[in-house]
C-alpha cells in the first residue's frame, strides 16, 4: 500500500465501461432463490451445482487436495479473489483507486495471517493454504513474505508504505496491537479516499463506509461491553471515524442492559431490536448488524446506475454469496439445523 | 507443563483457539498411533487429549497403557461410551457402578 | 490341609506360629479396614468423576457447536490463521497428593481462561463467533484438568483397592488358614510325641520294676542263703 495521495481525476469520471462490466459479473451471481434450495441438499450435491457455475474451475482445480466442506471453502476463496482482481483489471482512474482502496481489506487479511503464522512458527506451506490475494498483493509477493523467516522481516519488507508505522507497533509479545493498528489504518484510509471523491455517488459510498465502521464499532461494544471490561480498553479497540464515534465511543464501558437501552431509536435498531436480550449471543446480533449493512449496500446500489455504487453492490454481493455458501456447506458438514443455518445467510 | 491435543482432521482446531500449541492433526489410524507414541515419550506433556472415538478404535493394549498413564495422564472426551474406566471399575470393585 | 512345608514340629516353632497368627490377623484386621476406607473415598472421587465427565460431556458439545458456528460464519482458513496469534498456552502442575497411602495427582492449571483482548488476536478484525468459540474451549480445557485430575485419582484408587482386596483375602483364606493349619499339624505331632514318651516312659518303668523286683528276688534269695549256712 503506498503513502495515500488523493489522486484528481480528470471530469467526467468514467464509470460507464466499469459499471456494463459490472453488470455483466452481476448475472453470474447465484440467484437467492437457490440458497433455499441449497439448504435441502448434500454437500456433494451442492458442489455438483457449484461445478455447474462460476466456480467450477476452482473446484476441478482443488478437488485433488481438498474435499467435502472445504473444498467448497477453499474453492470459493479462491474464486473471490480470482473475481476481485479480475475487477481491479478492468477498472481505470477513479472506479480503480476506490476499488483497490476497498479491496485491501484482503491485504490486511493476508498480511495479518503471515505475521500469525511467522508468530506460531508454521510453515510457509501451512500459511500459504490459509491466504486470499483479492487484493493489491499477489500470490507470488505474499509468497515472498510468508518465506520469510522472522516477522521482523516480514515487517521490513513494508518499509516505506503506510502499512510500515502499523507494523512497527509490533512489540514481540503480542499481534493483538498490530491487528487492531492495521485495521484503524484500513478504515481510515477509506474513509479519506471516499470522502475525497467528487463524482456522483461518492457521498453514498461515504456514507456506507461510515455506516461500515460505525457497525464495526457497536460488534466491538457488543463484545466487550458483555464481557464487562473497562472502557478505556475497549476505546482502544474503536475505529477512529464513522458517523456515531463521539457517540459509541461514551458507551465503552456501560453496563449491558445501559448499553442496550442506549441504542433504541438508532437507524440500525430495527435489525437487532428483538435478538439483544441479555442472555442472548453476540455474534447473532453481529450476524444482524452485518446483514444490515450488506442490505444497506444493496440499497444504495441502484441510486445512481453510472457510478461507484453499482460496483460496491456487486463487490458486496460476491462476498456475501461467498459467505453464503460456505455458511451453508460448513453448517451441514457441522449438522446445524436449517433454521440456524438460515438464520445466517443474507438474502 | 503442557496439555496436546492429537484428532483426526481438523478436529483439534478448537483447542487451538484455547491456546494450546501441541495440537496435531493426523489423517490415518497409523499417523494417530504414532503421534500418541511420540507424544506418550514427551516429558513436557502432562495431559493427552483424544477423541473417545479415537480412542475406542485404538489395539486394546494401547488403550490399555494409555487408560493406566498418570504422565501423562490421557483423557479421551466425546459423546461415545468409554468402556475402558467402567471395566476396570467392575473388575475391582466386582460391581458395575460407572454409569 | 496345607501345612506350611518344612516347618519343625517343636513346641518354639509352635509359639512362634501362634504368634504369627496374631500378627496376621491383625494385618488382616487393618488392611480390612483400609479396604473399606479407600471404598468409601472411592465412592467419594466417583461421584465426583462421574458429575464431571457428565459436565465434561456437556462441555465438549458446546464447545464444538460454537466451533462450528464460527466455522461457518467465519470459515475455517480464518479461524486457523486466529488461532496462530493465539499468545498464551495453558500450563499445568501436576503435583501428587496422598489418599490413604494411595498417591494420586492434583493438577493445577494456570493461564487458561482469559479476557479476549488478552488472547492476542485483534479484537476489531475478528468476531464473536470466535471469541465464544475461543470461550468455550478455554472451559471445555480446565474442565478437562479437572477431569484428568479425578479420573486418575479414581484409577489410581480402584488399582489399590484390587490389590488390598487381594492381599485381605490372600491372608483370610490362604495365610492364615495355612498358619493354622500347621499349628495344629504341630499340635498333633506334639501330642503323638507326647504319647510316644509316654509308653516309652512306661516300658522303662516296666523294664525297671522287674528289674528291682529280680534284684529284691535276688537280695532274698542271698539272704535265705545265708540265714541257711
Amino acid at each position: 500500500m503506498p503513502v495515500l495521495r488523493l489522486p484528481k481525476f480528470g471530469k467526467p469520471v468514467k464509470y460507464a465501461y466499469i459499471t456494463g462490466r459490472v453488470r455483466a459479473m452481476k448475472t453470474k451471481l447465484i440467484p437467492h432463490e437457490m440458497y433455499q434450495r441449497m439448504l435441502g441438499m448434500e454437500i456433494p450435491e451442492i458442489t455438483r451445482y457449484l461445478e455447474e457455475t462460476q466456480y467450477k474451475e476452482e473446484i476441478d482445480l482443488m478437488a485433488k487436495d481438498h474435499s467435502g466442506a472445504e473444498l467448497v471453502e477453499y474453492a470459493t476463496f479462491a474464486n473471490l479473489a480470482k473475481t476481485y482482481r479480475k475487477l481491479l483489471r478492468v477498472s481505470i482512474d477513479e472506479p480503480e483507486f476506490l476499488i483497490l482502496e476497498y479491496l485491501r481489506r484482503w491485504d490486511i487479511w493476508n498480511i495479518k495471517t503471515i505475521l500469525r503464522g511467522k508468530f506460531y512458527g508454521a510453515s510457509d506451506e501451512e500459511i500459504m493454504k490459509y491466504l486470499v490475494p483479492a487484493g493489491e498483493l499477489d500470490q507470488e509477493f505474499l509468497e515472498g513474505l510468508a518465506k520469510k523467516e522472522k516477522i521482523e522481516e516480514v515487517i521490513q519488507a513494508f518499509d516505506g508504505t503506510d502499512y510500515y508505522e502499523a507494523l512497527t507497533q509490533y512489540d514481540g509479545q503480542m499481534l493483538s496491537s498490530v491487528e487492531n493498528a492495521l485495521d484503524k489504518l484500513y478504515y481510515f484510509r477509506m474513509e479519506r479516499a471516499v470522502g475525497g471523491t467528487l463524482s456522483v455517488g461518492g457521498g453514498l459510498l461515504l456514507k456506507y463506509v461510515r455506516k461500515e465502521i460505525d457497525v464495526k464499532n457497536l460488534v466491538t461494544l457488543f463484545r466487550m461491553n458483555k464481557a464487562g471490561i473497562e472502557a478505556s480498553v475497549i476505546q482502544e479497540n474503536l475505529l477512529p471515524g464513522g458517523k456515531l464515534h463521539e457517540e459509541l465511543s461514551r458507551m465503552a464501558g456501560q453496563s449491558y442492559n445501559e448499553f442496550v437501552r442506549g441504542l433504541e431509536g438508532y437507524p440500525f435498531w430495527g435489525a437487532i431490536s428483538d435478538v439483544v436480550a441479555e442472555g442472548g449471543s453476540v455474534s447473532r446480533i453481529e450476524a444482524r448488524l452485518r446483514a444490515y449493512l450488506v442490505r444497506y449496500a444493496w440499497a444504495i446500489s441502484n441510486y445512481h446506475p453510472l457510478s461507484i455504487l453499482p460496483v460496491l453492490g456487486y463487490i458486496v454481493s460476491k462476498d456475501t454469496e461467498v459467505s453464503n455458501i460456505r455458511k451453508i456447506v460448513r453448517g451441514k458438514e457441522a449438522g446445524l439445523s436449517a433454521e440456524l443455518i438460515e438464520e445466517q445467510v443474507v438474502s | 507443563m503442557q496439555i496436546a491435543v492429537i484428532g483426526r482432521g481438523d478436529s483439534v482446531i478448537g483447542f487451538t483457539l484455547a491456546g494450546i500449541r501441541k495440537a496435531y492433526e493426523t489423517a490415518s489410524e497409523d499417523e494417530l498411533i504414532s503421534k500418541i507414541e511420540e507424544v506418550m515419550a514427551d516429558p513436557e506433556v502432562g495431559i493427552l487429549v483424544l477423541s473417545q472415538s479415537d480412542f475406542n478404535a485404538l489395539p486394546s493394549r494401547l488403550r490399555g497403557t494409555l487408560t493406566d498413564s498418570v504422565k501423562p495422564t490421557v483423557i479421551a472426551i466425546g459423546t461415545e461410551q468409554s468402556t475402558e474406566m467402567r471395566e476396570k471399575i467392575k473388575r475391582a470393585i466386582g460391581v458395575d457402578l460407572w454409569k | 490341609m496345607a501345612v506350611i512345608r518344612g516347618t519343625k514340629p517343636t513346641r518354639a516353632v509352635l509359639i512362634a506360629l501362634k504368634r504369627r497368627i496374631k500378627v496376621a490377623q491383625m494385618g488382616h484386621n487393618l488392611l480390612k479396614m483400609k479396604r473399606d476406607g479407600l471404598m468409601i473415598e472411592f465412592f467419594e472421587v466417583l461421584t465426583q468423576a462421574r458429575t464431571i465427565r457428565q459436565e465434561l460431556v456437556e462441555d465438549f458439545i458446546r464447545a464444538e457447536q460454537s466451533l462450528n458456528m464460527a466455522k461457518a460464519t467465519e470459515g475455517a482458513l480464518a479461524i486457523k490463521s486466529v488461532a496462530f496469534a493465539l499468545q498464551k498456552e495453558p500450563a499445568i502442575e501436576l503435583e501428587s497428593r496422598n489418599i490413604m497411602g494411595v498417591v494420586v495427582p492434583k493438577i493445577t492449571a494456570d493461564s487458561v481462561q482469559k479476557q479476549m483482548f488478552e488472547r492476542g488476536y485483534g479484537i476489531i478484525g475478528t468476531s464473536a463467533a470466535i471469541d465464544d468459540a475461543a470461550d468455550a474451549y478455554e472451559s471445555l480445557v480446565d474442565k478437562i484438568v479437572t477431569a484428568a485430575e479425578v479420573e486418575t485419582a479414581l484409577i489410581k484408587l480402584v488399582e489399590d483397592i484390587e490389590a488390598t482386596k487381594r492381599r485381605v483375602n490372600a491372608l483370610e483364606f490362604k495365610v492364615i488358614p495355612d498358619i493354622r493349619d500347621t499349628v495344629r499339624f504341630i499340635g498333633f505331632a506334639l501330642e503323638e510325641m507326647e504319647r510316644d514318651n509316654l509308653v516309652k516312659l512306661k516300658m522303662l518303668k516296666g523294664k525297671a520294676q522287674r528289674a528291682e523286683k529280680a534284684a529284691e528276688a535276688a537280695k532274698l534269695a542271698e539272704a535265705a542263703k545265708s540265714k541257711a549256712a
